[in-house]
């Protein structure tokens, strides 16, 4: 029965695509207009809408028998930009060249963005978020649930762009504009172009494949000026985190070996000329250093829309937290225990958010990783923004470890509206902020901090 | 896009023609068109838009209501099609007049409305889809002739000319439209046939929802049919004794022949009755002189319908139809009705009128002689007089029951006719069974009779007038009887206390809507105009210059930024706009949305002589533009001369 439903949804579907695609705005139009006269014409006896129709209707009909006249091949380059955000158009541009010999006009190009119908195992085992609230007849249909899981699969939304006329060999520049979808990479498969028969109403189409790639950063949420608390902190490396080269900026003096001292301080020049182990020295350097930390433990894989917007919440605050008098660590466990560091010109913002457009949820480690990974680094950190997707003892001994260390936290917990709700930890001092998100509004709690 | 100049307008036109409003679609066609040749438009908010769509939908809903209470059922639905380039014409108008070139998709939907925030979302411009709706709109009338065809195909093949692709030469182009207006005429003529095969096949389905006309040739009885009768509360009738007294039948349709279950009229031609001076009297025959006046208001289909009339009707007068014809049955019909007539009958006397008996009215078929000869046989009337037969069959009769319902074990498959079940076993049904049985029962005493079908005269209501709703159509005898039509109805006279017995608990209330509706048809096909008809179209400008007055009295926004013509703004002849007409004629015009400080540095690169005035001569021109206070007349002159300068060297 299930597969019945599915082939039914797939077909109807795939049909809807077929005529959305085949049809023009203007065809669309008449077709509506055929019907409304079909149904006004229905007595033929009492009104004369059915001429209307027979007109309409024979002029359809033959638009559509002009779809046997093939589109005309064309070629298409994109100048893609590197990066796209979710959610915010991606403009770029195309150049089109037409390889035939007689000139073409009035065509329409499309980005082939892919199939986004879900597949038979997503349909059987992905519930959508709340389905259990749906009646039984909605549960039983899933029609809901196809909807949900197509526009969940859809990467892009893409736009139709009409191009000038094409000359032989003569390329023409168009701007395209999509509107990604969903972060991460982006795969633009090719191109469609398509062309009208001569009324206008229906379309042919030519393909030219063209994949290509482009970085989706995570959607970002506007935050409010925001001062997280700390005090500055001792950076025992200085700025020589520095990515310019050399170290100069912090160089202060030169001066003989102490023990302790790191080995890749020792000055060789000098060593060489006075025969004894001289090291650089650098001035202290004090700054704030905050904690972005990223919980990427996902309790229930099929329900990823929570972490999607926990990515948001992270790429929000790295976006918007003062990086020329600050550093930012991004703290999170993927494969691996990954750290990344950006500010006072240190790494760059752009790569932080390009980390976070591929981060994935962690399935093979457990959350003590991430302790483990902030409790190393705990002691430069004078402040902490922490994205939990859920609460439980672990995340709060995490908290308390913070506190313990008189960390100022800014604490955000992802919640499904199931089970208890989360309560603020008793650690927590008064100047701490501990705020609950839920899936879908988590805009307007960030534009209230 | 929009659609091509005049276009609308023309579509417009055709409609106005077509629909018989040519007036309004000339007027229409002139405003909607204005807008190619003003310059002004207005700057609709999404508030505003939305306010357009709510005056459409009052009148959508107006319009259904109005046609709905004052028309008949089929007609009405056609003129409300008809209507619709009226109903949506604030919303063309809204388009062509705005300076947006879509309207928000939000303005048609009360769910987008409250999601959406102002300027969000995408549009639509309606301009192609009004043309479509002024198409078919025009399609909802019934003029045949071969220019609605050819109108249909200008507009259309306007239409896709504008939306033509260019990749192909305007050779295919014609031909293909050719073709398709080929094919479309073709297609056309072959839909009529189309449809008589269909209603040949599913006539009953398809015309279940309209009310029906008696028809005078023939008339199926529900006889042998399972289940319950239509109890419809509408009212189609007000009868009122204007001299005498009220009849108690009116009829419609007169059959002599009964064969299956079905009455029929083996007179099946009409001839049209001759019309008075007075073009609305109608005289079915020679002598008028009775004291019986009734005046009938009814619901009429309007090309064609069977009149309700007493059975000794001999004038028809103020009937404002194209004409009347009868059959020798005496079954009347007209052509051309308004929707609702109030016509006055002169009635009464002697039946000398109607046609004398012949054979037909003796025919008893074959498999009902058995069963007839046994109730003759229980009648024991056979050696009477007429006039004594035909009491003995009403008395008869006296022992039978009514019902309008009958199930499934009632009726049986068995071989016996539903008659013979009547009459025999069950000795219950409704009048279609009392009126049949009476006729064939009579006939076979040989007394000639005819069977009559029509609507008796029951409610009377508190002002003296009778009532006369769908319910109440009934069936009865006609026998002759001395050289004379007498009426038999053998039906038990409290039929329709044996009907109210099956009504719902809100048939009352049903009732009331019921004749409340026919009141509002009286009064919108009512000869005299009362206090509401005088003051309602008064209401009804007041209230569109009300509307006119907020969506369109505000924000009038001069689209025409050439300024130095008509341009009555503060500093409209400031001397840098002649600067910038001459730069734009070197290429270095200013673009959409720069500000002319941004224009004159850029143009600055290539006209050095700008760089020592430029700071003076934008201060001056701003201070000319907008502060309020202005410039002094030597600081015009030095604005004037900066230009100059400039002007120079360029």
């Amino acid at each position: 029965m299930l597969r019945l439903l599915y082939r039914n949804y797939r077909f109807s579907s795939s049909l809807k695509y077929w005529a959305r695609r085949r049809f023009t705005p203007a065809g669309w139009l008449v077709f509506g207009c055929a019907i409304m006269s079909a149904g006004i014409g229905l007595d033929t006896n009492q009104a004369l809408a059915y001429q209307v129709f027979a007109l309409l209707i024979s002029v359809l009909l033959l638009s559509l028998f002009w779809t046997l006249w093939p589109a005309p091949k064309l070629r298409g380059a994109r100048s893609l930009p590197r990066v796209g955000t979710t959610g915010a158009p991606l403009h770029y541009k195309i150049s089109v060249t037409n390889p035939g010999k007689r000139k073409e006009a009035s065509i329409t190009l499309f980005e082939e963005l892919g199939d986004p119908r879900p597949t038979y195992e997503q349909f059987r085992d992905t519930p959508e978020p709340g389905e259990q609230k749906r009646n039984a007849w909605d549960r039983f249909f899933r029609f809901y649930r196809w909807m949900w899981l197509t526009a969940r699969n859809e990467v892009a939304e893409g736009f139709e762009t009409r191009l000038p006329p094409l000359f032989p060999n003569k390329p023409v520049e168009a701007a395209v504009k999509i509107i990604p979808k969903r972060r991460g990479v982006l795969r633009l498969l090719g191109l469609s172009f398509a062309a009208t028969d001569p009324f206008g109403l229906t379309r042919t189409f030519s393909s030219w494949p063209a994949p290509q790639k482009v970085l989706i950063l995570p959607k970002r949420y506007p935050i409010p000026a925001l001062v997280i608390p700390g005090k500055l902190e001792y950076q025992p490396g200085g700025v020589s985190l520095a990515s310019s080269i050399g170290e100069s900026g912090e160089f202060v003096a030169l001066r003989e070996y102490r023990r302790g001292d790191p080995l890749r301080h020792i000055h060789w020049k000098s060593v060489s000329k006075t025969g004894k182990l001289i090291v650089k020295e650098f001035q202290d350097e004090y700054f704030m250093r905050h904690a972005l930390i990223l919980d990427t433990f996902l309790a229930d894989p099929k329900e990823d829309e929570a972490f999607e917007e926990a990515v948001s919440v992270a790429a929000s605050f790295a976006h918007a937290l003062n990086t020329q008098e600050s550093l930012l660590d991004l703290l999170f466990v993927g494969p691996q225990a990954f750290c990344m560091t950006a500010g006072r010109g240190v790494g760059h913002l752009e790569q932080m958010l390009e980390i976070l457009a591929s981060v994935q949820p962690c399935t093979t480690r457990e959350f003590v990783s991430l302790e483990q990974l902030v409790v190393q680094r705990i002691d430069l950190v004078s402040g902490c923004v922490c994205v939990f997707l859920g609460w439980d003892e672990a995340r709060k001994r995490l908290v308390k470890q913070l506190k313990m260390r008189h960390i100022p936290v800014l604490v955000f917990v992802f919640w499904n509206g199931r089970g208890a709700e989360p309560q603020r930890e008793d650690a927590l001092e008064e100047s701490d902020r501990f705020h609950l998100l839920q899936p879908g509004r988590v805009e307007e709690v960030l534009a209230r901090l | 896009m929009r659609t091509p100049p005049f276009l609308l307008g023309a579509a417009l036109l055709f409609w106005g023609w077509r629909a018989e409003m040519l007036l309004v679609g000339v007027m229409g066609a002139i405003i909607l068109e204005a807008a190619n040749l003003l310059k002004a438009r207005w700057e609709f908010s999404d508030k505003e838009f939305n306010r357009i769509w709510d005056v459409c939908t009052i009148l959508f809903f107006g319009a259904g209501l109005y046609l709905r209470f004052s028309e008949e059922v089929t007609n009405g639905a056609y003129k409300f099609f008809a209507w619709f380039p009226i109903i949506f014409f604030p919303m063309a108008l809204g388009q062509v007049y705005s300076a947006r070139e879509k309207i928000p998709y939000k303005a048609f939907s009360w769910f987008l409305r409250r999601k959406r925030a102002e300027g969000q979302g995408g549009g639509l411009n309606i301009t192609w889809i009004y043309l479509g709706i002024c198409l078919v709109a025009s399609g909802a009338t019934n003029k045949q002739d071969i220019w609605f065809f050819m109108g249909v195909c200008g507009l259309t093949g306007w239409a896709v000319w504008a939306n033509r692709a260019f990749r192909f030469p305007g050779a295919a182009w014609a031909a293909s439209f050719i073709l398709a207006a080929a094919l479309g005429f073709v297609t056309q003529m072959q839909l009529p046939r189309l449809q008589s095969w269909f209603e040949g096949r599913a006539s009953e389905w398809f015309s279940k929802w309209a009310r029906k006309d008696f028809d005078p040739r023939e008339s199926k009885t529900a006889m042998g049919r399972l289940g319950r009768l239509k109890q419809s509360s509408r009212v189609i009738m007000r009868v009122t004794a204007e001299e005498g007294e009220a009849p108690e039948r009116l009829r419609q349709g007169m059959y002599d022949h009964y064969r299956e279950e079905t009455w029929r009229s083996t007179k099946r031609e009409f001839k049209d009755i001759p019309i008075e001076s007075d073009t609305t009297t109608w005289t079915l025959s020679t002598s008028t002189n009775t004291d019986n006046l009734v005046k009938v208001s009814a619901r009429l289909f309007r090309e064609r319908t069977t009149l309700s009339l007493p059975l000794t009707a001999r004038q028809i007068q103020d009937l404002p139809v194209d004409t009347v014809e009868t059959n020798a049955l005496r079954a009347a019909r007209s052509f051309g009705n308004p929707a609702l007539a109030s016509y006055r009958v002169v009635w009464g006397g002697s039946t000398e009128d109607e046609l004398p008996p012949e054979g037909a009215d003796i025919f008893i078929e074959e498999g009902e002689r058995a069963v007839l000869a046994r109730a003759a046989t229980e009648i024991g009337a056979s050696g009477l007089p007429d006039a004594q037969k035909v009491a003995a069959v009403e008395r008869f009769f006296s022992g039978f029951k009514y019902t309008t319902y009958q199930t499934a074990a009632e009726l049986g498959f068995h071989a016996m006719t539903p008659l013979s079940r009547f009459l025999q076993e069950t000795r219950a049904g409704h009048c279609e069974y009392f009126a049949t049985a009476t006729v064939l029962l009579l006939r076979h005493l040989k007394v000639p009779a005819r069977y009559v079908t029509g609507y008796a005269i029951q409610e009377k209501t508190a002002g003296g007038s009778y009532i006369v709703r769908e319910r109440h159509a009934h069936a009865w005898a006609l026998a002759y009887v001395n050289g004379d039509w007498v009426e038999v109805d053998t039906t038990p006279a409290d039929w329709l206390k044996e009907e109210a017995e099956e009504f719902p608990f809100y048939q009352k209330a049903k009732d009331l809507w019921a004749r409340l509706t026919f009141a509002f048809t009286e009064f919108r096909w009512s000869n005299e105009t009362g206090w509401l008809g005088t003051i309602a179209p008064w209401l009804l400008m007041l209230a569109a210059s009300y509307l006119a007055w907020r969506i369109f009295g505000r924000r009038l926004k001069k689209t025409d930024t050439g300024g130095l013509r008509e341009g009555n703004w503060p500093g409209a002849d400031s001397e840098v706009f002649l600067l910038e007409k001459k730069l734009s004629g070197a290429g270095l015009g200013r673009l959409d949305g720069e500000t002319s400080a941004e224009w004159l540095t850029r143009a600055r690169e290539n006209v050095p002589a700008l760089d020592p005035i430029l700071r003076e001569l934008l201060t001056l021109h701003y201070r000319y533009r907008f502060d309020p206070v202005g410039i002094g007349a030597s600081e015009r002159d030095q604005l004037r001369s900066l230009v100059k300068s400039a002007l120079l060297e360029v």
